[in-house]
């Protein structure tokens, strides 16, 4: 449904309660098509699936997706590598500091489990035990058109309703300090 | 070839048992007062190149290297010393290269030798407050 | 009355661990004032998985699947110093053909490696049409490398005494198209980068470094040869088939930023050049030599000139299917340990295009 569409179906006069339903439409329709991307490359995954999608051969702007420098212009975070204990709290704080509504797409093993560095001493294993995902990208590396893949499950997702605000997990970061900055 | 360079490290470092590892690749045990002297010896010899500093836990004592080579032409020589392995103390090699500090640092971190002289003993790759030195074989997490 | 100039002389700024222009999660910690750094230090170690402690825990053969996810842009490098050290140990003989299909996928890593440093770094300055020409560049060299090792970036391409597939049909066909398509952009990379004086004006007597402090801080590869040494393991310390192999050794003047552009945009002409040798020059052979499981006791180091610099590794044997200790000894931790000690004097917003110059490869600082 296109945004003229939208328009006219809502006649203006959006205080009427009759049409709230169409402005919530919107609302998503507006969210799916405008993913802010937070640029936060961690490791091996960043190359192809945050640059390589971003440069002309493979466009993820053709799905609203925009890279962005600063956590609060951003409703997406890729998480694209590995989670250590001393980059447990820094990506926390930078999901907080995420407007609502805010999406995670967990890319690459590491990400999802620990992936090849599963087990070691300083590797906490898969990002959802910090903050909660919403589509996980299996592969080492995924490939760029996996990346593209998960976008549009994330897009069927939002359109659908399915997501709602979120809550942290109880458990927080496992083993580590309050102060990261000691 | 090969014989020239082990020669000519052995001139070199007289106090050290000198070997081969490879073509033009030499590995020198030094005993531990003459550490800072055969870096000396060999910085003036040309090997003015560091390549890394690091250690390796033997279980009951602990072996410090360094490796450096000459930045024209063909040479490696690591050389390395035997340390207590329950106080590793051993002079910083800083005195005689600059791009020792964060070398030493890292070995610091990882293996829990103390470098004395280097001004910047900090744990680099792992949490300031992280307990153990993960690359000592009995390191358990 | 406060007076604000006395009050507020100095403050100290974090750059990362999320920046744009770090190349990966590391932090520099700058103290300025007004716009002029006067100390910085930095943080890193937020990608550190322990490779040193993990690669003690696996057989000899598992871990070259490991070694190439420690540099993302330049993997075929990591996995070949690691194959060169245990091959030295177990003094195995690398068929012919195996050594020439090692230099050709080198070098278009290393083409790649460039490319991909390229862009971010034109990226770094703001130059974001860089940015897409870098990666659409890159793409067709990754398109060769694909299909000679049937990944795009995680190689495990080298095993020990040979490489693990040999080259498929039509593929001097591909490598030489994905050549023909860097190299006819490679004009109009000088022109976006070393010849643009918006460009030149940002990096040229930037931060120069001369050759003797070069040598004693323990620099390598491209950062070095900027600096006017001309140095270079393949010509140096040969290896494998380079020393049949014709190409230069470029060199920079000053030893500023602007040189180390240059040298990088020269090397890879220079490894096209080799790529194209090497492509007509491979002779027919086995491609495999069949190896012993693992080594026998000794020591070994094996090294390899990556696209940054020297990549080392020490592997001590004990006779066992796993290594006793393995050492890695990265270039870009050299550089970036340099860092602080070079930008003391120099303006903020002079930071990131000396930062994003030394190449920072996080995954291999860090380890
Ligand atoms: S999943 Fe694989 S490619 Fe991705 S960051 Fe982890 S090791 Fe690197």
């Amino acid at each position: 449904m296109g945004i003229t569409d939208l328009f006219q179906d809502l006649k203006i006069k959006i205080i009427n309660p009759r049409y709230l339903p169409f402005i919530d439409k919107l609302l998503i329709w507006g969210r799916r098509n405008s993913l802010w991307l937070l640029v936060l490359g961690i490791k091996c995954c960043t190359i192809e699936d945050i640059m390589v999608p971003g440069a002309a051969n493979y466009d993820f702007e053709r799905f609203g997706v925009l890279p962005r420098n600063s956590p609060r212009q951003c409703d997406l975070m890729i998480i694209s590598g590995p989670i250590t204990q001393k980059l447990a709290r820094p990506i926390k704080v930078l999901y907080e500091q995420m407007a609502e509504p805010r999406y995670v797409i967990a890319t690459g093993e590491c990400s999802i489990c620990g992936g090849p560095w599963k087990g070691m001493y300083s590797i906490i294993d898969g990002v959802d035990q910090i903050i909660p995902v919403d589509v996980y990208i299996p592969g080492c590396p995924p490939k760029p058109e996996a990346l593209l893949e998960g976008i549009i499950k994330l897009e069927e997702k939002i359109l659908k309703g399915e997501i709602r605000k979120k809550f942290l997990p109880k458990t927080g970061i496992p083993k580590i300090k309050e102060d990261w900055r000691s | 070839m090969s014989q020239n360079f082990l020669d000519h490290i052995k001139s070199l470092l007289p106090y050290a048992e000198v070997h081969l590892i490879y073509k033009n690749k030499a590995y020198a045990k030094v005993p531990k007062e003459y550490w800072i002297d055969s870096a000396k010896k060999l910085k003036s010899a040309g090997f003015t190149l560091l390549s890394f500093v690091s250690g390796i836990d033997r279980l009951n004592s602990i072996e410090v290297i360094y490796a450096c080579r000459k930045p024209e032409g063909n040479g490696l020589v690591i050389v390395g010393t035997i340390i207590d392995r329950n106080n590793p103390r051993i002079p910083s090699l800083i005195t005689v290269w600059e791009g020792a500090l964060w070398h030493e640092r890292e070995t610091f971190d990882l293996l829990g030798i103390y470098f004395e002289g280097n001004p910047d003993m900090r744990r680099i790759l792992l949490p300031d407050e992280w307990v153990g030195h993960p690359l000592r074989k009995d390191y358990k997490w | 009355m406060v007076n604000m100039q006395q009050e507020v002389r100095t403050l100290t700024i974090n750059v990362g661990p999320q920046h744009p222009s770090t190349h990966g999660p590391m932090d520099v910690i700058v103290t300025i004032e007004g716009e002029t750094i006067i100390n910085a230090d930095i943080r890193l170690g937020y990608i550190h998985r322990g490779i040193e402690k993990l690669c003690e825990t696996r057989y000899y053969f598992q871990i070259p699947a490991y070694l190439s996810r420690l540099c993302y842009v330049s993997g075929m490098f990591w996995e070949y110093g690691f194959v060169r050290a245990v091959e030295e140990i177990m003094g195995v003989k690398v068929p012919e053909r195996a050594q020439w299909l090692r230099v050709i996928s080198c070098e278009l890593t290393r083409i790649a490696s460039h490319l991909i440093w390229l862009a971010a770094y034109a990226a770094d300055l703001g130059l974001l049409t860089g940015l897409s020409w870098g990666l659409r560049d890159r793409d067709r060299i990754i398109d060769a490398l694909e299909m000679l090792t049937g990944q795009r970036m995680m190689f495990t391409y080298m095993v020990f005494g040979g490489v693990r597939y040999d080259m498929p049909a039509g593929f001097q066909d591909t490598v030489e198209k994905s050549l023909k398509y860097v190299e006819s952009h490679l004009p109009d990379w000088e022109k976006l980068t070393i010849e643009n004086p918006i460009f030149r004006a940002r990096t040229e007597n930037l931060v120069p470094v001369s050759a003797s402090y070069a040598i004693e801080l323990g620099w390598t590869g491209p950062m070095l040869r900027a600096c006017g040494v001309k140095r270079d393991l393949r010509r140096d310390e040969p290896y494998d088939v380079y020393e049949t192999l014709d190409f230069e050794i470029p060199t920079g003047k000053r030893g500023d930023t602007l040189d180390r552009v240059y040298v990088r945009i020269e090397e890879i002409k220079q490894s096209i050049k080799i790529v194209r040798q090497a492509i007509k020059r491979i002779p027919s052979g086995p491609y495999q030599h069949r190896a012993l499981l693992y080594p026998p006791p000794g020591i070994g180091y094996g090294y390899v000139e990556d696209s940054r610099g020297e990549c080392g590794y020490f592997v001590v044997s004990d006779g066992t299917p796993r290594p006793y200790r393995v050492k890695i000894r990265s270039p870009a931790y050299v550089h970036v340990m340099s860092l602080p000690k070079l930008i003391k004097g120099i303006k903020l917003a002079d930071l990131y295009a000396v930062l994003g110059s030394f190449d920072p490869c996080l995954g291999e600082i860090d380890r």
